[in-house]
């Protein structure tokens, strides 16, 4: 019982096809109340697909959703208590901006429909909340992008929605305004409160701003989790690629313990696996030093030396085998060592992540 | 005035979703409605037509089409639509090349004037030839002074059809001009091209299938049109009398098989029209 | 003040050639004849000029014009609408053939439409005796210049409609939907707003036509004067009885409607654009 208490949104092998594309292959979902979920993946990966969805704009072909305990497969949109907000505002542009922040008002079945005043003071008070009340009887093209993104919230929000649901709410943007955005959007949650679930490609934007990070690939979920979770420990080759950059090693596994290059690494987890594995090591997880004593290390050459922001990032060639190794040291770091291009150092991970390699490896390598 | 839409509505599918569609039965509803509103309006006239040409037999229809006066008729308007035709597509070739390549003050005051004729009724465009041409018209003195006859002869006739279809091919070809701009001409003409070189190899090629549109646009109105001709004609019979004119005539007379034999080969050429301009626009919408 | 054509280096050949038929034949075909029309009326008296308009003929004609016109272009507003909504939103078998057929009026010359419509509709034709049967007089009244009206304007709304309607973004009615709004509470909110402006433009195009129209009507409407005798018509009495003054008096302002008319098109797309320009 208490489980359906935290429980607001329910999705149970939700399955959706277009035509010969598979959008979703059996998704299984829960949605806590109160909370600000990312929907997060590459393009194609069912992600809008499974909003649309719980949105009741798309019906699912196969599975379950309940929206608070209740099965939502019979609801049309307009009854389901959810505020969308479209990627391309989807403003109505015959209407000022008060015209269509009320419009979710004036639509009300008669008997409970406020009356004009209490119509025009509520859809003000929503404006308001979004610092836009000023705007009120001009019309959608005369604002800019980003007001009108927060025009199209204020009218998702004007019922006073159970779930807020937002696809790509930020994707029309220059980034200087999607981070002011994402920011506000944040301190808006926490102001009212409302369950929303947002939908993004940009990996920074899903980890900044959400309380719990869906990844999507393919019509399946890889993993879900805070975002901690989910980019400290990844599930998968899918997920340690798509959240940020990685250096890739090859390695073979056996009795629980990897054997990449000359390390040797322990990975209990994957006790029961044998054969090729892939380790995975972020940027800022690798030491560089002009000696290792008693350690074993790799030899690279420094190419490129990037200095910008909080890090300073560097890209090597490995000496063994081919490729490249990007990483990423603090400017205290940098300046201790002071590598010039064109120098050889000595590259050792601090930690790695085993993979057992699958059979379709060349899925995650390409 | 069809062309004044310009090129037809591109229709494109857009995909429905469950909830921006209404329920079978209200579409049912509307989709009957609609064809029933389209079956009384378009289809059920055009069957009438047919169906009272054929009434007395093939027999009958034959010897209608075949009697001296008809068969002059459908003379002159041929002729008439050889003249006005390719007059017009000339002059839609030479203003849309002025107009769409070229930058100049009152371009769209030009623009408007060509559309003039669309926006007049038929009957003032074949009466300002009268008031023009006839005895007690403008020029109407020096005309009698020389023995020259315009109107009621089969000069008038054209003039009138020439003044109403107009603007047909030019108003394709502008819009579709304009578009496609002149990188293509200019780059033509820097590797050594000629002007008229340049025309037929690089901008006919581009507007081929809007140009055929207005010359089948043109061609039907210019065989169909009445009210202008009507004015100017005088309705001599065998000499000044084009197919729409003599359909006036026969029906008038009470000679329905005729009159309808005749406006079932205006029917014909109507159908072919829009079946052209089906195919035309389908090929232009794949290129 | 600058010159009229500036000189400047062209790379297209043809300009002061190609300009120059233009503007000639332009003259001499449309310019010149139309400009008889305004110099007769020139030689008018403001009293020869209102002798001929306030006459009770030619003002039963004009009421009679201007009143079918209005009928027929609304009842082509709402059908058109509907034709268009049902060729763009749904499916159904001969689709595309229906599609091009609604461009039969524009194509059908308009003796052959008035003929056809006139044996349909007339006592004895199978649609006129229907509606006899029931004491209604169709052919020879205004209810038949209003029939033949109706055909000749209907593809013009579906015409300016049907492209608008099929841009139209699903996401609006989407959002729609998701306020709380039916379908129908979303067509006369959201949709309808959208295409007021192209539902406007047909109309007028629609009442345009119909205000001129000659062709389709003198067969059908009987041209009784005083009754059912259209301005056009009158027009053409005027010109058969040589009474140039008369006709040119009536022409001229028949023109001037048009152009009315034409000005509020400009005026709608001027508006629209105004609206949705800084998108």
């Amino acid at each position: 019982m208490e489980v359906e208490q935290i429980m607001s949104i329910h999705i149970q092998d939700i399955e959706k096809r277009f035509g010969g594309f598979i959008a979703l292959r059996g998704v299984d979902l829960e949605i806590k109340k109160g909370e600000l979920l990312a929907l997060l993946g590459p393009s194609g990966s069912g992600k809008t697909t499974l909003l649309r969805i719980i949105a009741g704009l798309e019906a699912p072909d196969a599975g379950v959703l309940s929206l608070d305990g209740e099965d939502a497969g019979v609801k049309k949109a307009r009854e389901r208590g959810i505020g969308f907000v479209f990627q391309h505002y989807a403003l109505f542009r015959h209407k000022t901006v008060l015209q269509n922040v009320a419009f979710g008002l004036e639509v009300l079945p008669w008997r409970r429909r406020p009356g004009r005043n209490e119509i025009r003071r509520r859809a003000l008070d929503i404006l308001k909340l979004v610092q836009l009340d000023w705007t009120a009887d001009r019309l959608p093209s005369q604002l800019s992008g980003g007001q009108r993104q927060r025009v199209a919230l204020a009218r998702a929000l004007v019922l006073e929605p159970k779930y807020l649901l937002l696809d790509e709410p930020f994707g029309a943007l220059d980034a200087k305004v999607r981070k002011e955005l994402r920011r506000w959007l944040r301190r808006l949650h926490e102001q009212v409160g409302v369950t929303s679930i947002f939908v993004t490609h940009d990996q920074e934007e899903a980890l900044e701003l959400a309380d719990r990070v869906v990844i999507l690939n393919e019509g399946r979920i890889e993993q879900v989790g805070t975002p901690d979770e989910v980019y400290s420990h990844p599930a998968n080759p899918f997920v340690t690629q798509f959240l940020g950059s990685v250096n890739l090693f090859h390695g073979r596994i056996r009795d629980g313990v990897a054997q990449v290059g000359t390390w040797e690494v322990d990975a209990p987890e994957h006790a029961g696996a044998s054969g090729a594995v892939f380790a995975f090591v972020r940027p800022h997880e690798i030491e560089l030093r002009r000696r290792f004593i008693g350690k074993a290390a790799v030899l690279a050459q420094v190419r490129q030396v990037r200095s910008f922001g909080s890090a300073v990032k560097l890209d090597l060639t490995r000496e063994e085998g081919d490729g490249w190794l990007e990483v990423e040291l603090s400017h205290e770091e940098f300046q201790n060592l002071r590598p010039q291009v064109g120098e050889w150092l000595l590259a050792r991970p601090r930690r790695f992540r085993i993979f057992p390699q699958p059979s379709e490896a060349a899925r995650w390598t390409a | 005035m069809g062309a004044a839409i310009g090129l037809l509505a591109k229709t494109k599918e857009v995909p429905r979703t469950r909830a921006t569609t209404e329920s079978w039965l209200v579409r049912l509803a509307l989709i009957a409605l609609a064809l029933t509103f389209l079956f009384f309006f378009l289809l059920i006239p055009l069957v009438e037509v047919f169906q009272k040409a054929f009434e007395k037999g093939l027999g009958a229809y034959w010897q209608a089409i075949q009697d001296p006066e008809t068969r002059s008729a459908i003379r002159l308007t041929l002729i008439t639509a050889g003249i006005a035709v390719p007059l017009n597509l000339f002059f839609g070739l030479v203003s849309a090349w002025a107009i769409a390549k070229f930058e100049f003050r009152g371009k769209n005051l030009l623009i408007t004037l060509i559309d003039l004729p669309f926006s007049v009724s038929p009957v003032i465009s074949g009466m300002i030839y009268v008031l023009l041409f006839g005895t007690q018209g403008l020029l109407g003195p020096f005309l009698v002074e020389h023995d020259i006859k315009i109107i009621f002869t089969p000069v008038a006739i054209v003039l009138a059809t020439i003044f109403v279809t107009f603007p047909f091919v030019s108003r394709e070809l502008i819009p579709l001009m304009q578009a496609q701009g002149r990188e293509e001409e200019e780059a033509a003409m820097t590797m050594g091209a000629g002007g008229l070189r340049t025309f037929f190899k690089i901008t006919l090629p581009n507007i081929k299938w809007g140009l055929l549109y207005g010359v089948i646009l043109c061609n039907a109105r210019a065989m169909g049109e009445f009210g202008a001709v009507s004015v100017v004609s005088g309705h001599i019979r065998g000499l000044t009398n084009t197919m729409p004119l003599q359909i006036e005539i026969l029906y008038n007379e009470y000679q329905f098989v005729p009159a309808f034999a005749v406006a079932s080969l205006l029917a014909l050429l109507a159908l072919f029209t829009l079946a052209a301009k089906g195919i035309v626009e389908w090929r232009s919408n794949k290129s | 003040m600058a010159p009229f054509f500036r000189r400047r280096h062209r790379v297209l050949p043809g300009f002061g050639l190609t300009l120059g038929f233009t503007v000639f034949y332009l003259s001499v075909i449309v310019l010149i004849p139309l400009s008889t029309l305004f110099i007769k009326t020139a030689s008018l008296s403001w009293g020869e000029f209102w002798n001929v308009i306030g006459s009770a003929r030619v003002l039963a004609a004009f009421k009679l014009s201007f009143l079918a016109s209005l009928v027929a272009a609304s009842i082509n507003t709402v059908f058109g609408l509907l034709v268009a909504w049902v060729l763009v939103r749904y499916n159904f078998p001969f689709k595309r053939i229906i599609d091009g057929l609604v461009d039969l009026p524009f194509a059908l010359p308009t003796a052959v439409a008035g003929i056809a419509l006139t044996s349909l509709y007339s006592g004895n034709g199978w649609l006129g005796s229907f509606f006899e049967s029931y004491g209604i007089k169709t052919a020879y009244s205004p209810l038949g210049i209003v029939i033949a009206l109706t055909f000749i304007g209907l593809p013009f709304v579906v015409r300016t409609v049907q492209p608008i309607l099929a841009d139209l973004p699903a996401e609006n009615e989407e959002a729609a939907a998701c306020l709380g709004a039916g379908r129908l509470k979303t067509f006369w909110k959201v949709l309808l707003p959208e295409l007021k402006p192209a539902l406007w433009t047909g109309f007028a195009l629609a009442f345009a036509r119909a205000l001129g129209e000659y062709g389709s009507v003198v067969f059908i409407s009987g041209n009784m004067p005083m009754k059912t005798e259209i301005t056009p018509l009158l027009i053409m009495t005027k010109l058969d009885q040589f009474d140039y003054a008369g006709a040119t008096a009536i022409a001229v302002l028949m023109l001037v409607v048009s152009f009315l008319i034409l000005l509020f098109i400009n005026l709608i797309n001027w508006r629209t654009h105004r609206i949705l320009a800084p998108r």
